[in-house]
């Protein structure tokens, strides 16, 4: 069942009780296909005006300087945990959403509208630091993940560092860029310079909800390209990338599991 | 002059008046959100697909088919933030007093009905509670009966064809009086509420209740 689909049932419910539980689940649900490694908590609250439905945790590695890391070895990353706070609306558009997306400036915060394919770029201009999106954008992504797991790589970035509005519009058009440019990289006879282009309007397509973030979207493409025999100085942005880096790439590629390896084959 | 903001009947005006009063509605939601004592689920200018109202904002009514629809629905909360009763919140925006002692008894009757209603085939009491929110006092005089039994008594008899000739219970009346909240909410409440350093703060601290 689709997260519009689950939310649709949900919000027919006839206790809050009942209701607030099947809404966060389904949503927590769909969160998780979109990023497996994040964890979300429910807060007992529903479409309140500051306190969220979920709040999302994930752990990330950090990076001790260089000088501490030469003595603590393996201790050298620490895992932190961070967390972004995930809101439900029946929409996302109007007067009304115009003020949360001014109360809730500056804590990151994700905007689902639950009830309607609903138009938010209206709210678009002002959207700050918050991701604004609906559930069948949402379910766009996660068809998107199941045709190809590693388009996990592009929503798990969505959902932790994205800002802007992901409408349909904006779901399909990433999410198809991004699958093209995985399939581009994985078929052999296509020549670098065509499947360039394709990882580049790809990375067009996602620099528009991750920014600064986008960079490291691009590297996660990288153990792909070299995966599939392609060389690691032409991997598109790579020109600006150290020695190390093209090492650390090449073990990464050759760390690959076996399934991607299969799925490419396959395809050819 | 009387800028309808809600659903009961006795107002006039359709879903652009709901419109008109989406963030006067939205101003006293996020007061009573601001209080930590009340949460907000639904409003009813949040409209679904077919442009309709949440589900959950509609009480039902002695002896009648039809429904009274109110402003806001959310909960009260007790002191530790634990879920007290569901409330149903009535907004008016109002310049002057005008007419609304009138519009307010009958919004009385409307709760008395509904608690009534709700409470059929429960065993019990409904766990419900109603709010007035209004930008402007009125009925001075009588300001401090607005809520008592005595005064839903008069207002039922005012409007009896609406208990569809159902004996009128003053064990519920008392009921009502004790869960009927009135509030006038200043026009610059939003300097009331606590500012984003403080929502932030609490927003926080419940999120991290939640991941425990």
């Amino acid at each position: 069942m689709t997260l519009t689909d689950s939310l649709a049932s949900a919000l027919e419910l006839d206790t809050r009780r009942k209701l607030v539980a099947a809404t966060h689940e389904s949503v927590g649900r769909a969160i998780q296909a979109l990023d497996s490694e994040i964890e979300t908590s429910a807060t007992d609250y529903f479409n309140h005006s500051f306190v969220p439905d979920l709040v999302l945790h994930w752990k990330v590695k950090h990076r001790k300087d260089d000088d501490d890391r030469q003595e603590d070895n393996d201790r050298d990353q620490l895992r932190i945990v961070e967390d972004r706070p995930l809101y439900l609306r029946y929409r996302a558009s109007g007067e009304s959403f115009a003020q949360d997306l001014d109360l809730l400036r500056g804590q990151r915060p994700i905007f689902l509208a639950m009830a309607v394919p609903d138009a938010p770029a209206q709210a678009a201009a002002a959207h700050g630091d918050a991701l604004i999106t609906q559930s069948h954008a949402v379910d766009m992504l996660i068809e998107a993940t199941r045709a190809d797991r590693r388009v996990m790589e592009l929503t798990r970035r969505i959902v932790r560092c994205g800002t802007g509005v992901l409408d349909d519009r904006a779901a399909e058009t990433v999410s198809r860029h991004y699958l093209a440019a995985l399939r581009g990289i994985d078929a052999t006879e296509v020549a670098d310079r065509e499947v360039t282009n394709v990882v580049e309007a790809a990375l067009r397509a996602s620099g528009q909800l991750l920014g600064d973030d986008n960079a490291e979207l691009r590297s996660t493409l990288a153990p792909y390209w070299i995966a599939a025999g392609r060389s690691p100085e032409r991997f598109p942005g790579q020109s600006a990338q150290s020695e190390d880096d093209v090492r650390r790439l090449v073990w990464q590629a050759l760390r690959m599991p076996r399934s991607s390896a299969a799925g490419r084959s396959e395809q050819q | 002059m009387l800028t309808r903001l809600m659903g009961i009947k006795y107002s006039m005006g359709g879903e652009e008046a709901h419109k008109l009063g989406e963030l006067g509605v939205k101003r006293v939601r996020l007061w009573l959100d601001g209080t930590t004592r009340f949460r907000i689920d639904k409003a009813i200018y949040e409209l679904g697909p077919q442009d309709e109202p949440p589900m959950g904002l509609r009480v039902p009514q002695i002896g009648r088919k039809s429904f009274e629809r109110f402003d806001l629905v959310g909960e009260t909360l007790d002191e530790s933030g634990a879920p007290h009763r569901s409330l149903f919140v009535e907004c008016k925006r109002y310049r002057s007093a005008g007419n609304q002692a009138g519009m307010y008894r009958e919004y009385l009757v409307v709760c008395y009905s509904a608690l009534v209603s709700l409470s059929e085939g429960m065993g019990g009491v409904s766990d419900t509670e109603f709010m007035w929110a209004t930008t402007h006092p009125f009925a001075q005089r009588d300001y401090m009966k607005l809520t008592s039994v005595e005064f839903i008594q008069r207002a039922c008899s005012e409007h009896a064809s609406r208990l569809g000739g159902k004996q009128f219970d003053p064990k519920m009346a008392q009921v009502l009086s004790e869960r009927l909240w009135l509030s006038i909410v200043n026009p610059r409440v939003e300097e009331m509420m606590p500012g984003m350093a403080i929502r932030g703060f609490v927003a926080a601290k419940y999120a991290t209740r939640a991941s425990r």
